[in-house]
């Protein structure tokens, strides 16, 4: 068993580089999600691991074996890696069954015939598709050419699992069950895992750790949590959806300490929640937590009154456009008021913001 | 604005396509398909349908009866039986081995990063535009044991009392035959094996399997149905080859069925029409049965979901092996283009077919002074533009109406446009003769340009099929479907979109037909008295009256025209790609719409 | 009609091609230039066939001056055909080669079509194609003055109707490498090929094909020249090719020292052009195939036709027929290879065009017994 680990990792196509001296490690049975908008390389370095690519430098390790080391011009083929992969087309031949397309990593590795016929059906029926072993793949719908390739890439695992955008073809509400039933398979087999995404939310539902890669670079690495809610740096914010960010112009001392001076007049007093702003960082909120000021009522955040620009209906909450200053806005979303409540918002009307410290995230 | 938003465009429906998708949207439209059959019938089926019924008939003109005499004749006859085993042997031959050095170029063109595999296309193109009768002659003249350039060459080296090498003889007939079918099978294939989809052969690859394993595993399997259908058209298309059997073939005592029909045609007792119905019967059996052998083999697989969604990157390395694979090439080449390219142009220059000295361009100047060969050359390139244009366009309504729908008429449209594969030249020409003869609108036109194209297009149609067939595969129907969404009519639809996107998949379609019809000879020769010879008849005309010199400076001429069109043909299709690539935007379609939906169930 | 040393022109010529070609939709078939006078000098004719021609001619130009013919041997004979259009200005031959099936297969179609193309018919075979209802009779004044020949031999060139008549024979002999082989050792009569000593040193076209080597080994036959045993001394003797131009292209290569039933015009045009080639006729009993010439049933310019088929049998058409190396009917007519005339030719005594016709299938059938050994 093992994990792996990427040791300055790099891929050139011609001139354009992909990936820049990437170092990475997967603890043995982890999963963990590359995380990027297209063309960030995270395909690339799935592809490196899998042996589809050879890397321009670096070397990559899973388990105890070197399977690419570019400086000591080592390189195992993909046939020679046993990884499990899942497409994106899912890749499953059309000219053979589902069984057969499950049965071939089997076979050329050399299992006998009985095993290959009990480690097939345990595969099918482990996805669920036991009943559909003699189709071919055009005879099944989408979700179940998924099941299929999942259960190839499953017999085919050694000890790791790649998955090169599993789920986007696939309708949003099959993605969500597809999306759960990859994580119960994965705490089943415990293999290393290695998941490419673009779906930030896709991400947040199924891995241990989560790693944010954008022009070839890592941005992040952190638990779900923590790269949604205490994203690093700007990119990561704007990626993980933080609607409002803004930069830090000063810091002044005041009496109640320092206080970082905002885009927009946006006064953000540096405690503990907000250590280290200083100008070249910003500060960044999501806008359902910012609320609504009772004005008068003193609390440890930022304090800001703007002109609502822009109302729109969203299902569950209102979105605001507030206008802070000249060219600046605050996003602001809000539970939509319930039919009883006497207090609407409108368009043109001024009103007081409150963002609570704890909340606002510093980003480089 | 969401930075995840930014490559989110397409919807994932757009690109997951699968049949029951495809078939339920479709139903509406799926009338057009019977209308489209019958056509296909009429068109493609009723010059056989003369042809079977010509072999009953004492003659297919006015005045005819029924009999079985023909038909009895030839079925008893001892050498119909003996041509028909040696062509069945020497095609099987011929088309095996030049399949596999087909799949090898075309793998080496499109999946490796072998040197000169650039070259490769063009020099199909060359091998595809030489005529059949000069490549024999060609290959006659290289081959020959006791003057050819060839053994010249090789007994430089080594001692042999004899040359090696002869071209007249089982091996050398089917050798050259082979080299010259290799050009257009590649062309075939191509399309195919650049569409497949990449990530089938990397699941193997991943799954444990070797490149050599996964090539013959899954890549090869997978494209079953074009290589299939390519075998099966090769197959035919030797069937009814003539010009080589009857140069290379009868000096070693070979002789095939087509030199069979040829004979009964042209019988120092006069035409036996009946008897080369009969005989030509054999080859239409010979071909259903192999149409009907491929659908038997494809079951219940279904490969249309084989298609160009994976991204292309991702060619083999050869490593050291890459010079071996560029000796190839360069072998290939040598043998197959440069050789017999250069003995047609020598031939062109000589005063007379073999002569040693002497050369100048009379030839050239006695050509570029006939008024009619120069009408000729003009004529042949409308004739062969128009001719080729309508077999693409053809081609492309009927597949395209093949693929709404299963059923009856697809089974119909798929059947009806290989029959004309089956048909040597003249005995197509000779259907479509009849069949216009025998309707009383349609007399009038015998004769007139309108016959010749409707025959040319015909002939033409099944390997114009397979070039407009690859490319409807790679064109997803939801395209098609988001335009009818957008408020177009269907033809506007199929049009604008359809054959947009295809468009340069058509273009090389079209370009091959253009080919193949400027050099057909046996269907003007029967069918163009009103419109004057076309630029074969007078390479025919001149060749039967053994100034093989000139014919041969003719073709020269024919080949830089059809490379000149070639070159035209890049053009545009160059410039539609880019025009494409500029319109379809980013070709990796990822889909991510759900992500809004996501949101709001958060 | 061959032009040497145009190299400098060539460019100039291409770029005309090119011209022409694209112009090609806008421009139709050019219109005959207008009439001219007859130069009846140069026709070297009595003034009463020179005022049937002038008329004929007339008619012609008011027919559209346009000629069109069918049959197989045009190229050959396109020196005869430009001596007309000079002679006869205004007048433009249209040629359609077809043999065989699709010969027959054109004329039916333009009877039932009722579009008829061609005007004259030209081929040995003619005879089926009279069969088969396509001929007009007509009886050229001119051919009634050929000289140097007697009636009797003169009424075997045509039919008792007239629906043919011929003005040429093709002459079929022995050609000869002259770098392999001294045209002095060869022998003058068919029956020494049979000779187990020339054996590998004989080229011959397929005679189990249609073409030219069936069409004089059948005649060799037919007129008792030689037998069954000589065709097996032939057939082991000699290397057969499917295709009457590769097996001039061996001769003339050098593969082959000698090509049995070759056609007289073809070798001494190779001659002509430098080849190391020889044609030599037979001491006795020469193959001569009749090209017998036809006007054909509805044909869309008759007076046109009618005044070629009468050039063909005057002076000028006769020499002109000689010049490109076949043989015509006229004594007058010389030859430019030193060939006898028609009446010194020793022609093999051969049956009735239409027993030979009626023969074909068991001929051929014997044909392809003794030569089809290896299958």
């Amino acid at each position: 068993m093992g994990g792996i680990v990427l040791n300055g990792l790099e891929k050139a196509f011609g001139s354009t580089t992909a990936i820049h001296q990437l170092d990475l490690t997967i603890v043995d049975g982890g999963l963990i999600t590359l995380l990027g908008p297209s063309g960030c390389g995270k395909t690339t370095t799935l592809r490196c691991v899998a042996g589809l690519e050879t890397p321009t430098a670096g070397s990559i390790q899973i388990g105890d074996t070197t399977v690419v080391d570019v400086a000591a011009k080592k390189v195992v083929p993909p046939h020679k890696r046993k990884v499990g992969m899942v497409f994106q087309s899912y890749a499953l031949w059309p000219h053979m069954t589902t069984a057969s397309n499950v049965a071939y990593p089997l076979k050329r590795r050399r299992m006998p015939r009985e095993q290959i016929k009990q480690q097939v059906t345990d595969a099918l029926k482990a996805v669920g598709m036991e009943a559909y072993g003699d189709r071919y793949a055009h005879e099944l719908s989408g979700g179940q050419q998924q099941r299929a390739a999942l259960a190839r890439g499953l017999v085919s695992a050694g000890d790791v699992m790649l998955f090169d955008e599993p789920l986007s073809n696939l309708d949003a509400r099959l993605r969500m069950s597809m999306r759960s039933e990859i994580r119960r398979l994965h705490d089943k087999f415990r293999h290393t895992a290695i998941y490419v995404t673009h779906d930030q939310h896709e991400a947040l539902a199924i891995s241990d750790q989560i790693v944010i890669m954008n022009g070839g670079r890592i941005e992040q690495i952190g638990l779900p949590r923590e790269v949604y809610d205490r994203p690093a740096n700007r990119f990561v914010a704007d990626f993980v959806g933080f609607e409002n960010l803004f930069d830090c112009l000063a810091v002044e001392s005041t009496e109640s300490g320092p206080v970082a001076i905002c885009a927009g007049g946006l006064r953000v007093p540096v405690q503990e929640a907000t250590e280290g702003l200083e100008p070249g960082c910003a500060v960044a909120f999501r806008a359902r937590l910012v609320k609504r000021a009772r004005p008068g009522e003193p609390r440890a955040g930022v304090s800001v009154r703007g002109r609502v620009v822009e109302a729109m209906y969203a299902g569950e909450a209102l979105r605001f456009l507030v206008e802070i200053a000249e060219g600046e806005h605050v996003t602001v979303d809000v539970p939509v008021a319930r039919y009883s409540d006497s207090t609407t918002t409108n368009v043109g009307e001024n009103i007081d913001l409150f963002v609570p410290l704890p909340d606002i995230v510093v980003v480089r | 604005m969401n930075a995840q938003q930014v490559d989110s465009f397409v919807a994932p429906g757009a690109i997951s396509a699968t049949s029951s998708r495809r078939k339920r949207s479709l139903d509406p439209f799926g009338k057009i398909q019977w209308p489209v059959a019958i056509c296909g019938v009429l068109l493609f089926v009723s010059p056989v349908i003369m042809i079977v019924v010509g072999a009953f008939r004492t003659t297919p003109f006015t005045g005819g009866r029924w009999t079985l005499d023909a038909m009895a004749e030839v079925f008893t006859n001892p050498a119909t039986y003996r041509a028909s085993w040696e062509t069945a042997s020497i095609a099987v031959v011929t088309v095996l081995i030049s399949m596999v050095i087909a799949i090898f170029f075309v793998t080496l063109s499109t999946r490796t990063n072998s040197p000169l595999r650039g070259l490769i296309p063009a020099m199909m193109a060359f091998v595809v535009a030489m005529p059949p009768l000069f490549y024999g002659i060609s290959w006659g003249l290289l081959g020959n044991q006791t003057s050819g350039l060839l053994n010249e060459f090789i007994t430089v080296f080594w001692a042999f009392d004899s040359g090696p090498v002869n071209a007249e003889s089982w091996w050398g007939l089917v050798a050259v035959s082979a080299l010259r079918s290799v050009g257009f099978q590649y062309f075939l294939l191509l399309g195919a094996f650049m569409a497949m989809d990449r990530s089938l052969e990397e699941a193997a690859r991943l799954s444990g399997a070797s490149p050599v394993r996964a090539f013959f595993t899954v890549q090869l399997p997978v494209l079953f149905p074009a290589i299939g259908g390519v075998t099966i058209l090769s197959l035919i298309v030797f069937l009814e080859s003539f010009d080589i059997p009857a140069i290379l073939g009868i000096p070693a005592g070979i002789y095939v069925l087509p030199t069979e029909v040829f004979n009964y045609l042209n019988s120092g007792a006069g035409p036996e029409y009946a008897r080369a119905s009969a005989l030509s019967l054999i080859l239409i059996t010979i071909m259903l049965l192999l149409v009907y052998l491929q659908y038997r083999m494809m079951g219940r697989r279904s490969f249309v979901t084989v298609s160009g969604k994976g991204d292309n990157h991702g060619t083999w390395d050869l490593g050291r092996w890459r010079w071996p694979a560029a000796l190839a090439i360069v072998l290939y080449a040598l043998f197959a283009a440069v050789l017999p390219v250069t003995q047609l142009v020598v031939g062109s220059l000589a005063p007379f077919m073999g002569a040693s000295s002497g050369f100048s361009f009379d030839n050239f100047a006695e050509v570029l002074e006939n008024e009619k060969i120069m009408y000729a050359f003009g004529l042949t390139a409308i004739v062969a533009a128009v001719g080729a244009a309508i077999a693409v366009l053809v081609s492309f309504v009927m597949l395209w109406a093949a693929k709404l729908r299963r059923g009856v008429p697809r089974t119909l449209i798929g059947t009806a446009q290989w029959l004309p594969a089956a048909l040597p030249g003249i005995v197509l020409g000779l259907g479509v003769l009849w069949f216009f003869l025998l309707l009383p609108p349609l007399r009038g036109l015998v004769g007139t340009p309108f016959s010749l194209v409707f025959a040319m297009v015909i002939s033409v149609i099944p390997l114009a099929g397979r070039a407009v067939e690859g490319a409807i595969a790679q064109v997803p129907m939801s395209l098609e479907e988001a335009s009818w969404a957008s408020g177009a009519n269907k033809f506007t639809a199929l049009t604008g979109i359809t054959a947009r996107i295809m468009s340069p998949s058509l273009i090389n379609g079209w370009l091959l037909s253009f080919v193949v019809l400027s050099g057909t000879l046996a269907i003007p020769l029967l069918l163009s008295s009103t419109t004057g010879g076309l630029l074969s008849v007078h390479v025919y005309k001149a060749y039967t009256a053994g100034r093989v010199e000139l014919a041969a400076a003719i073709f020269v001429l024919l080949m830089i025209e059809i490379l000149l069109v070639t070159a035209l043909a890049v053009i545009v299709r160059v410039l539609l790609q880019r025009k494409r690539a500029t319109y379809l935007g980013r070709p990796q379609v990822r889909g991510q719409e759900g992500n809004l939906n996501d949101e709001n169930t958060r | 009609m061959r032009t040497h040393g145009k190299r400098a022109s060539l460019l100039s010529r291409l770029g005309c091609a090119v011209v022409a070609a694209a112009a090609l939709a806008a421009c139709g078939s050019d219109r005959p230039a207008g009439g001219g006078q007859l130069d009846r000098a140069a026709l070297g004719v009595t003034d009463a066939t020179f005022a049937d021609l002038k008329k004929l001619y007339r008619a012609a130009l008011d027919e559209g001056g346009e000629l069109v013919f069918y049959g197989t041997n045009h190229e050959v004979l396109a020196p005869v055909y430009e001596k007309f259009e000079k002679n006869f200005p205004g007048i433009k031959i249209e040629t359609h080669q077809q043999t065989g099936a699709q010969q027959m297969a054109s004329l039916q179609a333009d009877r039932a079509s009722g579009n008829h193309v061609a005007d004259i018919l030209q081929s040995p075979n003619a005879l089926r194609y009279v069969n088969a209802g396509f001929a007009q009779p007509y009886e050229p004044p001119t051919f009634r003055d050929v000289k140097g020949i007697d009636g009797k031999v003169r009424d075997g060139l045509h039919d008792r109707q007239f629906r043919y008549s011929t003005p040429l024979f093709a002459l079929f002999g022995i050609g000869v490498n002259t770098e392999l082989i001294n045209p002095a050792e060869v022998p003058r009569n068919w029956q020494d090929f049979a000779d187990g000593k020339w054996a590998g040193k004989v080229l011959l076209h397929d005679p189990t094909v249609p073409g030219g080597g069936q069409g004089i080994l059948t005649r060799l036959l037919l007129s008792n020249t030689v037998d069954e045993a000589w065709l097996a001394g032939i057939a082991h003797n000699s290397t057969l090719k499917g295709d009457y131009a590769t097996a001039v292209q061996s001769l003339v290569r050098g593969e082959y020292p000698i090509l049995l039933a070759a056609a007289g015009a073809d070798l001494e045009r190779s001659a002509g052009q430098g080849a190391p080639v020889k044609f030599l006729l037979m001491d006795k009993d020469n193959i001569g195939l009749a090209d017998k010439w036809m006007l054909l049933d509805g044909a869309p310019h008759p007076q046109t036709a009618k005044l070629f088929l009468n050039y063909l049998y005057i002076d000028l058409g006769q020499q002109a027929i000689a010049d490109i190396g076949n043989l015509p009917i006229s004594g007058n007519a010389r030859s430019p290879h030193n060939w006898p005339t028609f009446t010194d030719a020793k022609l093999a005594d051969l049956p009735p065009e239409a027993e030979i016709t009626a023969q074909n299938d068991r001929v051929v059938a014997i044909l392809t017994r003794i030569f089809r050994r290896g299958s």
